[in-house]
């Protein structure tokens, strides 16, 4: 609808709104990426009906500087890019005519379509104003994407941070690390901060976690993935943040959480030791400040956000009873184990996919009881765990003409996070402190030449991330670790009477009431100080030019220098883990010396690595002319990486990841209300520094183990702790690494392929609502092997096959090696060709045998519908539901239930035994995924109240039957196939906010908010117990669960002792908590 | 079954009726998708092998090993021809024979002459493994066990003597693929665990109760009859191999599961190498019997006999071991009073009186046991013996076998 402006006293003609409305034709819509959005259109005669060149075109937002003008060409078409996300008026001008669109909000990364009729033939001086609803369907992008404003933020429940909304993307969901995008695991994502890369460098976590009051908008990114974006088998996320404008802008504010309710004990069942943590109070305040220096030149952006968290973390004990020892029929010299119930406790997921699954009564059969425990309250103890977080921000926006733009911005954390011991262990003598510090700043400058069909996007980025977990709160922290791997009594470490080891009943049988597996005492034990850089330049050309219809045309290339430093030590020079046997292994840093020997290192292994990325991108974004609304991306990307050792050599070199890049937008309404849209892409990972720092350092790890000349421990018995200064290990002779990985001579990327298809409508009232389908699979991993049951290992692309053309290639080289040998009298030069030789027929031989590996597979099927209401009537609303169901072999590179997270050198193929049983549904693999998130203000003059809530329901994930392998150990024997366990319950989950908002005069705001998480205090576990047995046991092919029956030890040959605990949950969701807040805005 | 590959490069293709198909499963109770589908078809059995956990021997009667890898370590073997000589795994080099399947009939092919040999230990199970999980509805025992009758082992005497033993069943394993039999056993497969050692240098029959052998899927088939019989032949006693330690020239290995078998150079090129203050430790393919242990000789190079002691291998000091057979015999020197003493640098030889020693003993039969040498050298190469070590002459650090 149009309607004319009061400074015109003339009626509208009637249908004249009609008119002006029957937009013509799709003209240009380019998509680009980033930080910023396009508005393009077509401008034409109402009366004719014919495309009006010359009329001028301009776009303001109180996140513009100035504005942006551009003239229509001779088919009517304009384009004004690099615009700011923010609220935008377009405005149209034509000799006395001038007709304006307001409410135009636009997004980053997105090309809005705002066309216009003009009535050309009226030659008074009139204003119109369109009032049909603004075009809101991005109609150039394939992309599925979220955008998540800070509207959407600031009235509905979330946390404080970036994390808290990551999962509001369609189909996501957390898992242990991060959060999951397309099946992938949380390690797998890209995190951008205005466009520059924040990913974590040695793992691929996210690695800065910003304020959502510094956030306008995050950008999440999970298929159709232009050119632009790569270096991620997940998802890309993409936080914007606030900036100035010509108004000063910002807020102040303080949230109180004062209290969340109980949470539950996590431990194993029957042992003596269990362990709760909760929110006990949290509070943050801040500031944040946005204006300009120089009116329409020069905009600043600061704030301040310093956050506080005290968690309450308890300890209980429990004894185990020996009430009926007289009753038991075992032997007198046995020990007596404790009470039994008669039915070990089996959780109703496990009991639902079937009983067979639990573990059995006791009837006598001690290797799977499950024993009656009493509580000992008062050996209770607790301690508070204090976190304070204190984030900041500064941000220049500065125009030199408007054409010419600089950026610079600084975001920086700094952490500190006390962290306790393990349940089982000394939980409260381990305390320590981790600091972390993250810096992330960026240089930009936006230019625009050639009467702005030349654009240049050159940035500059820093990322810095550096972690020090080594405050110790203890002095005792800093001694050796030692780990009782057998089962053991808690009386050796802890003064409670009730837990002494004593005869019990009339033949005196011994009783320990208080068993402990694993129990860690002594020092912290592993720990790594940890400084990770990134160096960005990034430089982006757009040029604009029409053949069969507009183009845009964008070339582009970044580069980045990572650099990892990683300290790690053990305390106390090493640890002492007490086997099974009783024997004691100690394990400390090493390298390997000149002559192949252990160099020891007692105060650790320090080593630098770096790897250059690079990447090359070109697209076109073609309006197709002969059809309307049509439009074609196709591109292509071309990921380069060098991964370098600690001498700077390249060990690996990526050279080939190119990917095309192809999608297609059909805007149906032709008003750019709609889309159809299809896209195929492959997306490269960028491969983490952690294969840099575990494989091309030389790190060693020393292993010496009992019996051995000079190396002695005293013998510990159950009840006893060992006094490591007893323990003597001086003549390391085995060392594990310290030599480099061997790599194989064709080694390529890893990559998905994403195919999506979908539509997308609105449908009025600011609502879009859209349907897709999403397939993506993992095509190529790379991955450790060993193809001689873990001898020698080489970094392959398993599934692979050898290529006889390279075979002979090494072969070759080989015999040119030889010859130079035999050639050269120089030792020294002997010595190097030797070595080199050795290396190429030990690549030669793993190569030739990585072909017996089979293909990973990792696929991800969704169907994915979603509703977003944009923020308008006092309503927004964003909400999907997914099905989807992921499935393989190869989760990805976190393993869920080791807890490793080495990016492509993870044990998941290190041996072809142990892929048995791993095809199946994955860890990700939640069919079903509903989210709903949304505010609605009821008015009240300058007040309002505002609800706002957030619902998520989620499937479960599939539960596993786990062993342990002959050689990988635990949790890496799939004993049945993947998914046999059945799944753990849906989880879902009501958080609410209620707001009382008050508008003063100047455009001051009052805010006063409580926020409630997990409303109905829903418990359901999130994780669960996946070992069946912690014994030895191969993979049952095509297994089913009766196959559970008689399953015996693969080394002693004795039945499997299942664990009682199988099942049981390790995590539960958060209890409810509360949270009250005040912000005062302007 | 083998595991279904796709390849690695393939361009998705959309498939709604693949998600169809999945929404469907989901409306079942979101149950288990892409596992690999059980196999069916008549039962088959893949392979016959030989557990030893002592030396780590694996030999397949079927010679069945399609996905074994190989390095530069084990280097790859070509694919097998009915009745080829082939070198036995991991590292004696023992020359064995085989039957290998005849791939136009899927049966076995036996070559009369040459019959596998494989190691006469108590430690040896015999693993017969199939392809598909079998019905045990009527041959599971109360105790767990299957029915002795499913699997016989026999001598191949007139009149066959039979070997007692237990049958089981292990569901645990794959059919498709192991690295190392002995860590990963093929599976689903009958088991045959032989009450007592086997005899050297004898043939025996295995022999399956075939019509009784069903897979459990649906209308599940026995295997055919012809995959009933098998027959292998012990291997003789002798010295098989001996311990060492890779930094032996250096300094010593860090405990005893560092050392690894080497087997003794035929030539007497690169004979073994001990410091004065070591004992030497050999392992024979079958245990040697406490009783018989004098007749493990050494010589000088003069051919004088040395004073010399082998004794089981012993490794752990708090143990109280009684005499027992075992495979591996720790040499040492002893002096007049019998006492160990220490080597005098120089060459020598091992020698293993044929006819005397060994399990022999109890089957009484002479061609169990040839005669047999070994050379081995002692150098002072300045290798530090401490306490602990279990080659140190006279601290006999040692743990029970």
């Amino acid at each position: 609808m149009l309607s004319r402006r009061h400074d015109h006293h003339r009626e509208r003609p009637a249908g004249l709104a009609r008119v002006l409305l029957c937009v013509l034709l799709l003209p240009s819509t380019f998509a680009w990426a980033g930080t910023r959005g396009n508005i393009a259109g077509l401008v034409t005669d109402l009366a004719t009906g014919k495309p009006l060149a010359g009329v001028t075109v301009t776009a303001t937002s109180p996140a513009l500087q100035g504005e942006q003008t551009e003239f229509t060409d001779s088919g009517g078409h304009y384009l004004i890019t690099e615009l700011p996300p923010g609220e935008y008026t377009i405005r149209f001008y034509y000799a006395n005519l001038r007709v304006e669109r307001p409410g135009v909000i636009l997004y980053v990364d997105q090309t809005l379509q705002v066309n216009a009729g003009l009535p050309s033939q009226r030659a008074s001086t009139q204003t119109y104003r369109i009032l049909e609803k603004a075009p809101s369907v991005d109609v150039a992008h394939t992309q599925i994407q979220t955008q998540i404003t800070s509207d959407l933020t600031r009235l509905s429940p979330f946390g404080r941070n970036l994390d808290s909304v990551l999962s509001l993307a369609p189909g996501a969901a957390r898992d242990p690390i991060g959060v999951s995008f397309g099946g992938a695991t949380g390690a797998e994502n890209n995190f951008l901060i205005d466009g520059i890369n924040a990913t974590g460098l040695s793992t691929g976590l996210q690695s800065s976690n910003f304020s959502l009051e510094f956030i306008q908008q995050t950008e999440i990114i999970t298929g159709g993935f232009n050119a632009e974006y790569g270096r991620s088998t997940g998802g890309v996320v993409n936080a914007i943040t606030k900036a100035g404008s010509n108004q000063f802008h910002g807020g102040t504010w303080f949230f109180y959480s004062p209290f969340s309710l109980q949470s539950a004990y996590i431990g194993r069942t029957s042992e003596s030791l269990l362990a709760r943590r909760r929110q006990l109070s949290a509070f943050d305040f801040g500031f944040d400040l946005g204006g300009p220096i120089v009116k329409d030149r020069v905009w600043f952006y600061a704030g301040f956000h310093p956050q506080f968290q005290t968690d309450l973390l308890e300890r209980i004990v429990r004894v185990r009873t020996a009430d009926n020892v007289d009753r038991d029929p075992g032997r007198p010299q046995d020990p007596y184990l404790g009470d039994t119930v008669a039915t070990p406790p089996c959780p109703p997921w496990i009991r639902s996919t079937n009983p067979a699954l639990c573990p059995p009564g006791d009837g006598g059969d001690t290797t799977s009881s499950s024993y009656v425990l009493r509580d000992l309250p008062q050996y209770t103890r607790s301690t508070r765990l204090q976190r304070h977080n204190y984030q900041y921000i500064g941000k220049l926006n500065i125009q030199l003409t408007p054409d010419h733009q600089i950026v610079l911005q600084y975001l920086g954390t700094n952490t500190s996070n006390e962290q306790a011991g393990p349940t089982s262990g000394d939980t409260f003598g381990l305390l320590r402190t981790t600091l972390a510090l993250t810096h992330d700043a960026k240089a930009q400058l936006l230019s625009k030449f050639l009467d702005r069909r030349l654009q240049l996007d050159l940035s500059f980025g820093f990322h810095g991330d550096h972690s020090d977990p080594s405050r110790l709160v203890n002095p005792t922290g800093n001694q050796s670790a030692v780990i009782d791997a057998r089962t053991t009594s808690l009386a050796a470490y802890d003064d409670i009477p009730e837990c002494a080891i004593r005869a019990v009943g009339q033949s005196g049988r011994t009783f320990n009431p208080c068993p402990v597996t694993n129990y860690r005492y002594g020092g912290i034990g592993a720990n790594a100080l940890i400084d990770q850089q990134r160096f960005t330049v990034a430089l982006g050309l757009s040029y604009y030019f029409r053949a069969a219809g507009p183009h845009g045309l964008k070339f582009g290339f970044d580069v980045e220098d990572n650099r990892l430093r990683n300290y790690r030590f053990f305390t106390g020079q090493g640890n002492y883990t007490i086997q099974a046997s009783g024997r004691v292994r100690y394990q400390q840093y090493a390298t390997r010396g000149p002559d192949g020997r252990p160099v020891l290192l007692p105060q650790g292994f320090d080593a630098t690595t770096t790897t250059t990325n690079e990447s090359f991108y070109l697209r076109d974004s073609w309006n197709v002319g002969p059809i309307r609304g049509l439009t074609i991306n196709a591109g292509i990307r071309w990921d380069l990486q060098q991964i370098h050792d600690i001498y700077g050599k390249t060990q690996i070199s990526l050279i080939d990841n190119l990917t095309p890049r192809v999608g297609l937008v059909y805007d149906f309404s032709r008003k750019g209300h709609s889309k159809l849209f299809a896209s195929y892409g492959r997306i490269y990972e960028s491969v983490p520094l952690d294969i840099n720092d575990r494989q091309f350092s030389n790190e060693g790890i020393v292993l010496q183990t009992e019996p051995r000349a000079g190396r002695y421990c005293p013998r510990v018995s159950v009840g006893q702790a060992l006094d490591v200064s007893q323990c003597n290990f001086p003549d390391p002779t085995f060392l594990n690494g310290g030599t480099f990985g061997v790599v194989s001579p064709v080694l390529r990327g890893q990559y998905v392929n994403n195919f999506d298809a979908g539509v997308q409508y609105d449908v009025g009232w600011d609502t879009i609502v859209s349907a897709s389908y999403q397939y993506r699979s993992i095509g190529r991993i790379v991955e450790d092997l060993s193809p001689d049951g873990g001898n020698n290992y080489i970094i392959a692309n398993p599934g692979d096959t050898a290529d006889p053309r390279v075979v002979r290639r090494l072969q070759d080289e080989i015999r040119n090696i030889e010859a130079q040998i035999a050639q050269t009298a120089d030792p020294q030069v002997q010595q190097e060709l030797r070595l080199r030789h050795d290396n190429r027929v030990a690549t030669l031989a793993r190569y030739q045998a990585t072909s017996g590996f089979p293909a990973p597979t990792r696929n991800y099927h969704a169907l994915i519908l979603t509703v977003n209401k944009r923020l308008a009537r006092n309503f927004t609303v964003l909400a999907s539901y997914t099905f989807s169901r992921t499935y393989g072999n190869y989760p990805g590179t976190y393993n869920y239930f080791t807890g490793q997270l080495d990016p492509n050198i993870s044990s998941d193929y290190d041996l072809r035994d142990l892929l048995g049983n791993r095809r199946g549904p994955l860890p990700n693999d939640r069919p079903h995924n509903i989210k709903v998130t949304g505010a609605y203000t009821i008015p009240f003059r300058s007040s309002g109240l505002t609800l706002g809530l957030n619902f998520s329901a989620y499937s479960g994930v599939p539960i596993q039957v786990l062993g342990a392998h002959p050689i990988y150990g635990t949790s890496e024997s799939y004993i049945l196939p993947s998914g046999s366990g059945g799944r753990t319950p849906f989880v879902t989950n009501f958080d609410l906010r209620v707001a009382y908002v008050r508008q003063f005069s100047g455009g001051v705001r009052l805010d006063l908010t409580a926020e409630i998480f997990n409303l109905f205090n829903q418990r359901a576990p999130i994780t669960v117990d996946n070992n069946y047995t912690f014994d030895l046991i191969s993979p049952i092919a095509h297994g089913r669960i009766s196959d559970l029956r008689q399953l015996t030890n693969a080394n002693t040959g004795a039945p499997i002792r299942i664990n009682t605990n199988y099942g049981q949950p390790t995590a539960y969701q958060p209890p409810l908590s509360l949270r009250l807040g005040i912000r005062l805005s302007f | 079954m083998r595991i279904s590959r796709s390849s690695p490069h393939e361009y998705p293709t959309l498939t709604l009726g693949v998600l169809l198909h999945l929404f469907l499963l989901c409306g079942a109770g979101c149950g288990p998708v892409g596992q690999d589908p059980e196999p069916t078809g008549p039962l088959r059995i893949l392979h016959i092998v030989f557990l030893d956990q002592k030396r780590g021997l694996n030999p397949d009667l079927l010679n069945n090993q399609p996905g074994r890898a190989c390095s530069s370590i084990e280097p790859c073997l070509p694919p097998l021809q009915c009745g080829q000589l082939v070198f036995n795994y991991p590292s004696n080099g023992s020359l064995l024979t085989v039957d290998v399947p005849d791939p136009p009939t899927g049966d076995i092919c036996h070559d009369p002459e040459n019959i596998l040999e494989v190691e006469p230990s108590v430690d040896s199970v015999i693993r017969v493994a199939f392809d598909q999980h079998i019905d045990l509805t009527g041959l599971e025992l109360p105790d767990g066990n299957l029915d002795p009758a499913l699997f016989t082992l026999t001598t191949t005497t007139d009149p066959p003597i039979p070997i007692p033993g237990v049958v089981r069943y292990d569901r645990s394993g794959s059919p498709d693929f192991s690295s190392d039999p002995n860590a990963f056993p093929y599976g689903p497969a009958i088991v045959f665990d032989p009450a007592e050692p086997l005899a050297p240098a004898t043939e025996y029959r295995i022999t399956l109760d075939t019509p009784r052998l069903r897979s459990r899927s649906v209308g599940g088939s026995a295997i055919p009859a012809s995959q009933g019989t098998h027959r292998f032949t012990t291997e003789p006693l002798r010295v098989l191999d001996y311990l060492r330690c890779p930094a032996a020239n250096g300094g010593g290995c860090a405990n005893v599961s560092e050392f690894y078998f080497a087997f003794p150079d035929p030539e007497g090129l690169d004979p073994p190498e001990v410091a004065p203050n070591q004992a030497l430790a050999f392992q024979f393919t079958a245990d040697v019997l406490p009783e018989t242990l004098d007749r493990v000789r050494v010589e000088d190079a003069d051919g004088n006999l040395v004073p010399a002691r082998a004794t089981p291998l012993i490794l752990d000091p708090d143990s109280e071991c009684p005499p027992a057979p075992a495979r591996i015999i720790y040499v040492v020197p002893v002096d007049a009073s019998g006492q160990p003493s220490t080597w005098n640098p120089g060459s020598y030889r091992l020698l293993v009186a044929g006819g005397a020693s060994g399990a022999q003993a109890r089957d009484g039969g002479a061609r169990a046991v040839g005669d047999h040498r070994v050379d081995f050298t002692v150098t002072d190469i300045g290798t530090e013996v401490d306490e602990g070590d279990p080659f140190a002459i006279g601290v006999n650090v040692l743990v029970c076998p």
